[in-house]
């Protein structure tokens, strides 16, 4: 019976011990996602993306990207002018996204005068062509998933939390691993798994105090089973900028904002 | 002939305004420490083989002088399309203003000519506080909710090249307009106004063998101030929903009247006049994107529908539907009704004019579509399916096409128009001989 009850207390110290150092893994990938993807209350950024395939052949995209936040964790509109390829140079993309639900997403191409909406249930797809997925861009809410913290280990000699997650619904992966570095709160590994299968890993390759804000300014993300990798390097940030509603709009989409875009 | 010339001295003057406009923005850009020009563009190759049977001469056209018939009824050309051509953007931005044109320099073995065609070439400025966008010059504008259909945009098309495998944005063609973007409004209000009517660009018999009831050239309506085009979009977002409203004043937009001489003989395909209003509404449903537009076709040279020369009145709607059922796959569906507001009098006096026989379009023509797009390999695989299948005329067009980037500069691509149809004298039945098979290769600079 002493025994019993010695037990139970090491135990509820212990406990008490870990939630002081960790904290809740719910509560870290929430902070984690906010400071991937909520820096300021706006922000802009020149985006250079490298896809490389099994062959070692390269394609390139470049664009600008506005975001704007009106709500911490909730929504944001995305808007994106594609510079390279040369061949959709001027295309304007637009999101408009509600974590609640679907995306609503628009593509204006030049060439035609056409404001195409697109439908946007599936968040999987390739953003662009990368390895990257439309919700890799903007962002999986942490509340999809379930969380459990499962080891803090030294990953690149800094020291971070290991954190389980598994999707409330059936998703594309069942299981993902994400690494939260302890200083950044910023996830600088995750890796999709299927089962045993890798479906995809991301690394945050570069980290950079940009205006206070620590930002990942090179994010890789690569498809093991298919040999392709994609680089996303971020020049040119800036955060606060205090962009007006109207450059989310379709009206900007036919004439891009010059002032934030040259 | 007065009001004639006073229109075109308008539209020379306008015509220089353009010029001096492009101008003032050349030259307030240029000096600017902000300045900046890119030029880009590509080189394409393209290829376009007829699968099709030969073109007969449609047996209403009568006794034809053969020297007097479209190319396509006089030589078996096996080609829709081989041609090379060079594209030219520039983009030129300046502190207030900016400059955009697109140079097509085509060098067409088809025709044997080399043609040198200004695409675009427009000056935009925003205006009184950021509430007007004003765009002068030359350049493709479109609006409305429908997937290659088109109710409220009667900005010119080009079937042309749409047909014969040419790449999608040439099924747009540009015209010469002063466009104006009002904004700050409970509604967004957008006026084009063509000066000089901008017709579709429809099968002649150069490339693509058509049928019509009498051959006999089309002639445009004259230039004159009150044959100018006005089109106007009003439109507002309600929740997830855009909400627009549209009006066009101006003629149709393909050929579709006659005139006569003295005799009752046919002299000339005409534009008749048009008037258009309708409304749009789209949105997110059920996952995916819902369309819906409708338009009445005012067909008020003939407001009673009994004159044989000139088209009735339509009502014209559809409805359409696409999500992405998987990862990069896309599937959209359209259902578009085109009604014939006083058949039976058009019936009547077409009877009376040219007999039992003369063809009248069905009351009610009916239309689906289907797209499937399927990206594969990281996008720069593209599998491409689109359909339009007429359930009134039996009659069909399948659109199939693959592409494929072998770099971001180089893409291949390969596919098909095909038509099938019951009648020789329906939309897509008439095309039947135009089958064809293409092939295009692109370098992007």
């Amino acid at each position: 019976m002493k025994i019993l009850l010695i037990a139970a207390v090491l135990w509820s110290i212990h406990g008490v011990a870990l939630a002081q150092d960790a904290s809740d893994p719910t509560e870290l990938m929430k902070q984690a996602h906010l400071n991937l993807y909520y820096s300021g209350d706006d922000g802009l950024a020149n985006v250079d993306m490298l896809i490389t395939n099994k062959k070692g052949n390269v394609r390139e995209r470049s664009f600008v990207m506005l975001r704007k936040d009106f709500e911490e964790g909730g929504e944001q509109k995305y808007f994106i002018y594609f510079q390279k390829p040369n061949d959709v140079r001027r295309t304007t993309f637009m999101v408009w996204k509600d974590p609640a639900e679907d995306d609503a997403r628009w593509l204006f191409v030049p060439s035609l005068d056409l404001v195409k909406p697109i439908s946007a249930n599936d968040k999987k797809s390739s953003f662009v062509g990368s390895d990257f997925s439309y919700e890799d861009v903007s962002g999986r809410h942490w509340s999809d998933d379930e969380h459990s913290l499962l080891r803090e280990e030294s990953l690149n000699e800094r020291a971070t939390w290991v954190v389980e997650s598994t999707p409330r619904e059936k998703d594309y992966f069942d299981r993902k691993l994400t690494w939260i570095d302890k200083e950044y709160r910023l996830p600088v590994r995750e890796e999709y798994f299927d089962g045993d299968k890798v479906l995809k890993v991301f690394e945050a390759v570069e980290v950079q105090d940009v205006e206070g804000f620590a930002t990942v300014t090179h994010r890789r993300m690569s498809t093991p089973r298919k040999d392709n990798v994609t680089d996303i390097t971020f020049s040119a940030i800036r955060y606060n900028v205090g962009l007006e509603d109207e450059v989310f709009s379709e009206r900007a989409l036919k004439s891009p904002p010059r002032e934030y875009i040259q | 002939m007065k009001a004639r010339t006073v229109h075109a001295a308008t539209i020379a003057a306008l015509e220089t305004a353009l010029v001096t406009a492009l101008g003032i923005v050349v030259s307030t850009c240029v000096p600017a420490a902000h300045a900046q020009l890119e030029l880009h563009g590509f080189v394409e190759g393209a290829t376009a083989v007829r699968v099709g049977d030969a073109a007969t001469v449609p047996a209403e056209w009568g006794d034809v002088d053969s020297s007097m018939l479209p190319r396509r009824y006089r030589e078996s050309t096996d080609y829709l399309l081989r041609e090379s051509r060079l594209q030219l953007r520039g983009d030129l931005y300046g502190d207030s203003a900016e400059a955009h044109f697109v140079l097509d320099v085509l060098a067409d073995q088809v025709t044997d000519e080399t043609d040198v065609e200004l695409r675009q070439a427009y000056a935009k400025f925003t205006t009184l506080s950021d509430h007007l966008d004003v765009r002068l010059g030359r350049q493709p504008t479109t609006w409305g909710t429908g997937d290659l259909l088109f109710i409220n945009d009667l900005f010119p098309k080009d079937y042309v090249s749409f047909f014969s495998g040419r790449e999608d944005q040439y099924l747009k063609r540009p015209s010469d307009v002063v466009r104006l973007g009002i904004f700050g409004l409970p509604l967004d209000v957008d006026l084009v106004i063509t000066p000089e009517f901008a017709p579709d660009r429809v099968p002649t018999g150069e490339r693509l063998a058509f049928w019509s009831p009498a051959f006999v050239a089309p002639e445009l309506p004259r230039t004159l101030a009150r044959n100018a085009e006005f089109a106007t979009r009003l439109s507002r977002r309600v929740d997830s929903f855009q909400l627009a409203g549209y009006g066009y004043l101006g003629f149709w937009k393909n050929p579709v009247g006659l005139t006569l001489d003295d005799t009752g003989a046919p002299l000339a395909a005409t534009h008749p006049r048009l008037r258009v209003g309708g409304a749009s509404v789209r949105g997110p449903w059920l996952g995916g994107i819902v369309w819906i537009e409708g338009g009445y076709y005012d067909s008020f040279d003939d407001s009673d529908g009994s004159d044989p020369l000139v088209p009735n009145s339509e009502a014209r709607a559809f409805v359409g539907y696409e999500r992405q059922w998987w990862s990069d796959f896309t599937g959209g569906v359209q259902f578009y009704l085109e009604h014939m507001v006083d058949h039976d009098s058009a019936r009547t006096a077409l009877t009376d004019a040219f007999g039992e026989d003369a063809f009248l379009k069905e009351e009610n023509r009916t239309l689906v579509t289907a797209r499937l797009s399927q990206a594969l390999r990281y996008q720069t695989l593209r599998v491409n399916l689109f359909v339009f299948l007429s359930p009134s005329d039996s009659d069909a067009y399948v659109r199939p096409s693959v592409s494929y980037d072998w770099s971001d500069e180089l893409r291949l691509a390969v596919g098909a128009n095909v038509f099938g149809g019951d009648d020789e004298r329906t939309a897509f039945g008439m095309n039947d001989v135009n089958s064809s098979i293409w092939a295009r290769v692109r370098y992007s600079f």
